[in-house]
């Protein structure tokens, strides 16, 4: 009996110094090299764990402490990962606040660990938007594969289909809108065998045939006006070509471009004679958040693409009157390349009416294949240019969106290899002051890096898209 | 006893004549089929594979592909599954005539042999192949109860491996095997309703997984590729079989010879298939260009087979090109347009490969990158192993670190490239320590595939005037136009008689 005690005593110590985190013996007062990078970032309270690895650790021990209160310690072979519970629980408690890593590895060259200089994940007091919808697509150059458009939930690793090019005999599904973050209200474009424009209405799925409407004008980049009732469509000549040398393989750019609005109570096209001619250009329109502006990208057109350098888009605004649908006559210039050497794309103002942010590029329509094209905004009260260096990088940023408070963006970029697209998230507080950006966390860090696809037009919702699959394929058949 | 061992011999027939033919006559194709195919065990590519009906199938047919690099292996797989299609189908033959159940085995493996040259994947050949085991098996079992539960049973691990189509079509045989040899009656209704609830499965699968298909047949009868060899062996597999069946055969050795007899036919319908040939003839020349080896491709396309076949021409021009022999040669080829240089335009997946190694050879890798990811978008997958070693060896050339070390990470993930990466990996290593950023060389860079050849070419000299391998395109564009007077402007400006110790003998002519 005795002896079965004893055993039994030392069974427990052994389990007890097994379980007990090891420590490490030297410690740094450098930060470590954690990909992806979230040291310093500013982030939600309601995001997904911050997962990390350290390529070539043989064990890792993250400890996560707020001020002097250890929470909890995390450890593993090359990837931090952090259970969803615990996270949730550190995050909702430390709103507004700081959370503090310290990480110790051990490695080849630190056989006995080395513990490095702590960083801070800082926790806005803002929570993020529950859902974002985006496509995933080869960066290709003329013909794809597999795509579709996805929603994947901000605060869990859950990514899902919302629709994808096996619903429409392989075509190309592009150019998701949501209007007003709902995802009851959205459309996007079909294009293939089949194609069409898709409008999804409180459960109600139509595809409709631009080109059979009374203008015949077929809709690319979209933007739905925030009561509903409308949407804004550029239409689109683009074609593409190939540089034989240098950093940038291609320039995608439009031969012509028009605006025009698509009324979708009463399924007609209206145009206005001034964006739709051909010595000028126009493209990406967004509608102002309180829906009394439309503003959109303009540019004088030129040879295409031997003068592609000397291609500079403005943006402009105009006034929209929702009720007859039409627009002002007063065409305002927000962003003059002559002045700022640029070309600008996407316009985007923030849901509080105070910021246009929109990417720069040195000339040209097509941003995302420019290493030089970046996130600028500017304050529209007074013209002035924000500060957005925190959140570029010395590769492409492009697409962005806002989330519904205001307080987050979301936007595509390159930075990660200079060819795949990934999504970067940023706070903004209300003075236009940017976090540090964090990449969107995945359960495995290494998936950034093995997904063969790119990120494509990322946008908030408010909750997740339940289109029916099968009423999308018979539609689009 | 001596006829079971006769039989397991002869039985060896096909698949060895079949792994001979292979491996002798088709090195090329066999290894051009692992270049086709692509295995990861990447998250997205997984998710691709599991999210459809019979995509484990697919699964597995990528994998098995993968083992094509070696030749040997390669010729092996195919022997294998020769045999194994032929000792199922002998199994089940064996339940409808004894005396004929060998050369019955012998017939179908003959057939799907022949059918594995006329460009039958390696995951249909694998259905097929679970499909007849699936039969045999069936077959074989004489407890009712056991054969009803093995059906249900077959129900899901079908939906996982078979395209639907094929599974229906299973449980259909099976319920002809109910009522005709085991005179069933009534319980025939069992595996029909087993068929049943297959066809029903896509249908299912979309409520669980993001699956719907917006052409049925992609899911019913061959995902991701319709192969009109599926659909017959699957439909005249069991009917064959009955017909052979009938044969009366009085002799031992009458099937014994009859197979032998039908491993010899092999022979010649192996080395006679001319699309077969043409095929290893193109998947050779790839071979040799992305190795550099221009004097053997040189030596091994005649000027006859050039004018015949526009691939080879193609390749032969680039091998004198490379061989700075171009002005000298192409007179004997008489080319009528510059399309005898590249493939302009092209969406075929051979011609884009040409002209991903016609552009690396001119150094020009963007070019190169964008025909080589273009071929591989029009792959099943979406990617081949192919392109994407060549996308990480011109990345590298580049000095583009970033992206190659990304695409060195998703090949790490495959079971067949460690050596392979190990080397590049030692580069990427040196080329990190170079800090070599990829550089923009050109202010005005020249856009490819839009202008005509003379007019790119024209422009690619601009920048690189000492570059004899362009100007000698150039030059051969310019005279294959007819456009003299801007030859004759081009060759004193490039001087070009300081570039080449010999002015070749067509621009003599043209000078005159």
């Amino acid at each position: 009996m005795r002896s079965i005690l004893s055993y039994f005593c030392f069974s427990i110590i052994l389990l007890f110094t097994a379980c007990s985190p090891k420590q490490a013996k030297e410690t740094s007062r450098q930060l470590p090299n954690i990909f992806p990078d979230y040291i310093n970032v500013t982030i939600p309270y309601n995001i997904a764990p911050l997962n990390f690895e350290v390529k070539g650790a043989k064990h890792l021990l993250a400890e996560f402490s707020e001020g002097n209160t250890l929470l909890g310690s995390v450890s593993g072979t090359e990837t931090i990962d952090i259970s969803e519970d615990d996270w949730h629980q550190w995050l909702t408690a430390g709103k507004g606040k700081k959370i503090n890593v310290t990480l110790s590895v051990w490695d080849d060259i630190h056989p006995d660990g080395i513990k490095y200089k702590s960083f801070s994940i800082n926790i806005a007091p803002d929570n993020i938007d529950e859902w974002i919808a985006y496509r995933l697509i080869e960066p290709g150059y003329e013909v794809w594969n597999k795509m579709g458009i996805y929603e994947r939930q901000l605060s869990s690793f859950e990514e899902c289909a919302i629709v994808t090019n096996r619903q429409n005999n392989s075509g190309c599904v592009n150019c998701h809108s949501f209007s007003q973050y709902s995802p009851q209200k959205m459309m996007f474009h079909a294009r293939g065998k089949g194609g069409g424009t898709m409008i999804y209405n409180e459960g109600k799925l139509e595809k409709v045939d631009m080109t059979k409407l009374n203008l015949k004008l077929k809709g690319v980049y979209p933007m739905w006006h925030p009561s509903g009732r409308y949407i804004v469509f550029s239409t689109n000549n683009t074609c593409q070509s190939f540089f034989h040398d240098g950093r940038t393989p291609i320039e995608v750019y439009d031969l012509a471009s028009d605006i025009f609005i698509y009324d979708v109570e009463h399924h007609r096209e209206i145009a206005d004679p001034r964006f739709t001619e051909s010595t000028k250009w126009e493209t990406f329109p967004a509608f102002s958040p309180d829906g009394k502006y439309l503003y959109f990208c303009q540019a004088q057109s030129v040879k295409m693409p031997q003068d592609y350098q000397k291609l500079k888009y403005a943006i402009v605004r105009v006034a929209f009157d929702a009720a007859t649908g039409k627009l002002g006559d007063k065409v305002e210039t927000i962003y003059n390349p002559a002045i700022s050497k640029g070309s600008a794309s996407f316009p985007r103002i923030s849901p509080d009416g105070k910021y246009l942010l929109f990417t720069e590029a040195a000339n040209a329509t097509f941003p995302i294949w420019h290493k030089e094209a970046d996130l600028k905004m500017i304050r529209l009260s007074d013209g002035k240019v924000m500060n957005t260096a925190m959140i570029n990088s010395k590769e492409t940023e492009s697409y962005h969106s806002w989330s519904s408070n205001g307080r987050w963006i979301i936007f595509s970029s390159r930075r990660l290899d200079g060819r795949y697209t990934r999504f970067f998230i940023a706070w903004v507080n209300k003075d236009g002051q940017f976090g540090k950006p964090f990449l969107l966390p995945q359960k495995e860090p290494e998936w950034n890096v093995l997904r063969m696809k790119s990120y494509n037009i990322p946008e908030f919702i408010k909750g997740k898209v339940e289109l029916p699959a099968s009423k999308v394929a018979n539609l689009l058949k | 006893m001596k006829k079971l061992k006769i039989n397991k011999i002869t039985m060896l027939i096909v698949p060895v004549i079949t792994y001979l033919l292979w491996y002798f006559c088709y090195p090329e194709t066999l290894a051009t089929i692992e270049a086709n195919s692509y295995f990861v065990t990447t998250p997205d590519y997984l998710n691709m594979k599991f999210s459809q009906p019979g995509g484990t199938g697919w699964l597995l047919g990528d994998f098995i592909s993968q083992f094509y690099q070696w030749r040997e292996i390669g010729a092996l797989i195919f022997a294998l599954l020769t045999l194994l299609i032929e000792w199922s189908s002998y199994r089940i033959a064996l339940k409808l005539s004894e005396e004929s159940a060998s050369l019955s085995g012998a017939i179908i493996s003959m057939v799907f042999a022949i059918a594995t040259l006329s460009g039958l994947t390696i995951t249909s050949a694998l259905q097929i192949i679970l499909f007849v085991i699936g039969l045999a098996f069936y077959i074989s079992i004489n407890n009712n109860r056991i054969r009803y539960a093995t059906g249900f049973a077959l129900i899901p691990l079908w939906a996982m491996l078979l395209p639907n189509g094929m599974s229906t079509l299973f449980f259909i045989w099976c319920a002809a095997i109910e009522y005709l040899y085991y005179k069933s009656g009534r319980l025939t209704a069992i595996p029909i309703i087993y068929g049943i609830i297959s066809l029903l499965v896509p249908f299912a699968w979309t409520w669980a997984i993001t699956f719907v298909p917006s052409e049925l047949n992609e899911a019913f009868v061959s995902y991701p590729s319709t192969k009109w060899i599926s659909i017959a062996f699957v439909i005249g597999l069991l009917p064959a079989l009955w017909l052979i069946s009938l044969i009366h055969i009085n002799k031992r050795w009458i099937p014994n010879i009859c197979i032998l007899l039908l491993g010899i036919i092999l022979i010649p319908v192996f080395s006679m298939d001319k699309k077969a040939q043409k095929d290893e003839r193109h998947h050779l020349m790839y071979a040799l260009a992305s190795i550099g080896d221009w004097n053997n491709i040189a030596s091994n396309i005649s000027i006859e087979e050039a004018k015949a076949d526009a691939v080879a021409e193609h390749y032969l021009l680039l091998a004198y090109s490379e061989l700075g022999v171009l002005p000298d040669k192409i007179p004997d080829l008489e080319p009528t347009s510059t399309n005898c240089f590249y493939f302009k335009n092209s969406n075929n997946v051979e011609e884009r490969e040409f002209n991903s190694l016609f552009y690396a050879a001119l150094g020009l890798y963007n070019e190169s990158i964008h025909q080589t990811f273009e071929r591989a978008m029009q792959s099943e997958n979406g990617m081949t192993f192919r392109s994407l070693r060549n996308m990480i060896d011109w990345a590298l050339k580049q000095g583009d670190i970033a992206i190659s070390e990304k695409y060195i990470t998703v090949l790490q993930h495959s079971s067949c490239h460690s050596a392979w990466i190990t080397k590049r990996v030692e580069l990427l290593s040196y080329l990190k320590k170079k800090n070599i950023e990829k550089p923009d060389r050109y202010p005005i860079p020249v856009f490819l595939g839009s202008q005509s050849f003379v007019t790119e070419m024209g422009q690619l000299v601009n920048w690189d005037s000492k570059n004899l391998k362009k100007i000698d395109y150039l030059l051969c564009g310019l005279l294959i136009e007819k456009n003299l007077p801007q030859f004759k402007a081009l060759i004193s400006a490039l001087h070009y008689d300081k570039l080449r110790n010999n002015i070749p003998q067509c621009y003599q002519y043209a000078l005159q």
